[in-house]
């Protein structure tokens, strides 16, 4: 309660242009939303040009903010959107979303991460397998904290949809941990 | 408890993440919590789907640097925000089309006028701009104007319908074939002036030169009907029919070459 009356303080400062309130505002956010896009999208450059567009938007776009979702909603669905546009813009030349044995290339490289425990290597390796609508909703669901409403209006799919999206993934997800003995 | 794999089961599967997430209605969730204690499949869906979350969820999050950070917030505050400079000017709340109200904030009062005052004279200025030529020539056309003394336009032209914005404008000082004809410049706009006939039609062409010649012809009927003319003055009817007469040759060569 208390949280959400300060972060509300925030939004109005933002509102009258106060920097500084941003910044505080989107540090609350700023691990779970690079981990979201990089995840999503699998290349932590990328991630981080997600990222500088993602504040763009948010600074520009804070006074269209109605309250009427919860402000992490609001934020990882610019993030999202931002990410789908990337994408559209960028299917011409090859999708961002580097193919399966690519991106595990990318996970399993020593230069590209530090060491990574087996379970991580797992999980993360699962995760950037799935296919794109339902590595989506699984990212937006442990990420940002929405709920599947939530998360159906944000990538504009029904609700119905969207649980099947992340009932598959989540059955892939235990599928490669069985796999390991882990579950 | 026992594995089954009812319709009840397959129903908890689609229904697994509104368990998880607590979205349940209280006689909903005491309704799954009893078949959840009886079904073992259904229980270790229910588990296993947990556990695989938290595990997920206990991954360390990724992070970039510090610097790299505080440049991205930089750029991004830097970016200028016009819905804000101008929700600031003019106080109007975000959601204007809901609270019908715009109240000036008095700190943006001198701003705000002074934005609007500008604003106005740019768009007069932007609507009179096209109009500045047509304006000229009303103008320059109230200047020439002279008044008449005998026979009003509508006696010359026949109709008196031509508007001056219509009446194409004659050059300044530029003495016409009809002057040099006459030979003096300074007579024959007496006469012009005199017979009511006005210099836009004597020099007008085209479609309307007709026109002009029936209303001067007219003009020179109503002269030769004048009876005591020469009682009034012989050198100032002559000047008159002599430019009049002038001015039918020029306006019936005109008609012809745009016969022609």
């Amino acid at each position: 309660m208390e949280n959400n009356l300060l972060e509300n303080q925030l939004i109005k400062r933002c509102r009258n242009g106060e920097s500084t309130a941003f910044t505080e505002l989107i540090k609350r956010y700023r691990k779970q939303l690079f981990t979201y896009l990089w995840r999503l999208c699998g290349d932590k450059l990328e991630a981080e040009d997600l990222m500088q567009e993602t504040l763009i938007k948010a600074w520009k776009g804070i006074l269209s903010y109605k309250h009427e979702s919860k402000f992490s909603s609001w934020l990882f669905t610019i993030a999202h959107n931002v990410a789908m546009d990337y994408y559209r813009k960028s299917k011409v030349r090859s999708s961002i979303f580097v193919t399966d044995e690519l991106r595990a290339a990318d996970y399993n490289n020593p230069h590209t991460e530090l060491i990574r425990n087996e379970l991580r290597d797992i999980l993360e390796c699962a995760v950037n397998s799935l296919p794109e609508k339902q590595r989506e909703v699984f990212l937006l669901r442990e990420h940002s904290g929405m709920t599947f409403k939530e998360i159906s209006v944000a990538t504009k799919e029904p609700l119905n949809t969207v649980l099947g999206h992340m009932h598959y993934a989540m059955e892939k997800l235990k599928k490669a941990l069985r796999v390991k003995n882990v579950i | 408890m026992s594995f089954k794999n009812t319709l009840i089961c397959e129903e908890f599967r689609s229904e697994v993440w509104r368990y998880i997430d607590g979205t349940f209605s209280e006689e909903e969730r005491s309704f799954w919590e009893s078949h959840l204690s009886s079904c073992l499949s259904c229980k270790m869906l229910l588990d296993e789907t947990e556990k695989g979350l938290s595990l997920y969820e206990n991954l360390e999050l990724e992070d970039l640097s510090d610097e790299n950070f505080d440049l991205m917030l930089k750029k991004a505050t830097g970016a200028k925000r016009f819905l804000q400079y101008f929700s600031q000017v003019f106080n109007i709340k975000t959601r204007i089309w809901k609270t019908n109200s715009i109240k000036l904030n008095p700190a943006f009062n001198k701003i705000a006028l002074s934005t609007a005052a500008f604003a106005i004279v740019l768009a007069v200025m932007l609507i009179i701009y096209p109009l500045k030529p047509k304006i000229n020539i009303y103008f320059k056309e109230e200047t020439t104007k002279e008044p008449l003394n005998t026979l009003d336009d509508s006696d010359v032209s026949g109709k008196g319908n031509n508007t001056p914005a219509e009446i194409p404008l004659r050059e300044e000082n530029k003495i016409t074939d009809t002057e040099k004809a006459i030979g003096n410049e300074e007579e024959y706009t007496e006469a012009k002036h005199s017979t009511g006939i006005k210099h836009e039609t004597m020099d007008w062409g085209g479609e309307k030169v007709k026109k002009s010649i029936d209303g001067v012809s007219n003009s020179l009927s109503i002269i030769d009907a004048k009876d005591n003319w020469k009682d009034h003055g012989m050198d100032q009817w002559a000047m008159k029919t002599k430019a009049i007469s002038v001015e039918i040759q020029r306006l019936e060569k005109e008609l012809n070459n745009s016969s022609l």
